[in-house]
């Protein structure tokens, strides 16, 4: 009886060890989406150098294995091929086919506030600029015509709490403030905080 | 008449050691690493403080140029897969409109300029034209977007001074290909 109950106690443990990873099983596909519609360059290693050896085009999934280099660089996967691409150009969210980034932000939707469609969320993730060598708004209500709370650059990490498909809330741990980004301008890192 | 010459003299010497109190003391600075493919420096007042943010992507360089008069500039640095050993110049007008659209994204209603530095770097101008001021300007050197973003910290509306400043900042960026690049 006593054995009986041990095996279970290490199955639960066992069972408990191993969620983590099969819940993130699910996030590490990631879409390419360059700002300009092309194919992203597959690299032998993570620098800019005659070390390319694929091109990825625009919407193709990638399996993303890990983030290295301060994040600014993944280890993906890409029709059986194994190399690296820049993370600021990968999405976790398909991009549209026709045009926009993920979320489109040019639509009429981001410039009147409008809280409805938000569904709760809790994800990681990074800024991504337009340019990589940008910024991203942080907007008190989710509208392009509100007032900025906070401006945030390349890589820097937020929350998502709340997601309406084209503006996230999201609030930032490191200054305790919370406010909505759009959310073309964020690449998911992981699910429930851990890392992907 | 001695009297007189030596009078002007001292007038001039004085004048001359003002002067050269008053003139402003420049210092260069080097605001990509050593290994990077491109050399970036900045030449601007030494009295300026430039402060590094260290928590940036790799690849990356970030700079704070601050200010007692004007809106503080920051200065961004950051390769591109997209536009690998490409300048703002080499630019078709296509691109260029494709640029100026991806850039001015999160506004609803964006102005966009250029602007040429004394180098010949053509720069890209996007002002939020919105409630909160935050301007950019900037340019793509050899793969590499270089951006200077200017905001008050409360993000006010920023001054014809505050412009100037952000001007003089550029125009005392330089760029070139590092050695080992240009061979």
């Amino acid at each position: 009886m006593k054995r009986k109950w041990l095996s279970l106690i290490a199955l639960v443990m066992v069972a408990v060890l191993f969620t983590p990873v099969i819940a993130l099983g699910g996030t590490n596909i990631f879409y390419v989406d360059t700002a300009n519609k092309k194919s992203l360059n597959m690299r032998s290693d993570c620098t800019l150098g005659d070390n390319i050896i694929a091109n990825i085009p625009y919407r193709a999934e990638v399996t993303v294995y890990e983030f290295l280099a301060g994040d600014a660089w993944a280890r993906v996967e890409y029709n059986g091929l194994m190399g690296f691409v820049m993370s600021r150009y990968l999405s976790g969210t398909r991009p549209a086919s026709g045009g926009g980034s993920s979320g489109g932000g040019g639509s009429s939707s981001s410039t009147t506030i409008s809280y409805s469609g938000f569904a709760p969320a809790y994800y990681t993730a990074t800024v991504r600029p337009s340019n990589p060598s940008g910024y991203v708004n942080m907007r008190w209500a989710p509208s392009k015509s509100t007032s900025v709370q906070q401006i945030y650059y390349a890589g820097e990490t937020l929350q998502v709490i709340a997601d309406n498909g084209t503006w996230c809330q999201v609030y930032d741990t490191s200054r305790n403030i919370c406010g909505f980004m759009m959310k073309q301008f964020l690449t998911i890192l992981s699910v429930g905080g851990e890392d992907s | 008449m001695k009297k007189l010459i030596c009078l002007t003299l001292a007038a001039l010497m004085i004048t001359g050691l003002a002067c050269a109190e008053i003139a402003t003391v420049e210092t260069t600075i080097p605001l990509t690493q050593p290994d990077s493919p491109v050399t970036i420096t900045l030449t601007c007042d030494s009295g300026l403080e430039v402060e590094f943010d260290e928590d940036v992507p790799a690849g990356m360089v970030r700079a704070t140029v601050h200010s007692d008069e004007h809106a503080d500039v920051v200065i961004s640095i950051a390769p591109s897969e997209l536009y690998v050993d490409r300048s703002m110049a080499d630019l078709s007008e296509a691109e260029l409109e494709e640029l100026r659209t991806i850039a001015g994204e999160q506004y609803e209603n964006p102005s966009f300029a250029t602007e040429t530095s004394p180098e010949g770097n053509l720069y890209l101008f996007v002002s939020s034209n919105d409630e909160s001021d935050i301007d950019s300007l900037f340019t793509i050197y050899e793969g590499y977007f270089v951006e200077l973003i200017q905001y008050h910290e409360d993000y006010s509306e920023q001054t014809d001074a505050d412009d100037d400043f952000a001007r003089s900042l550029l125009y005392g960026i330089e760029f070139s290909l590092s050695e080992a690049q240009a061979e």
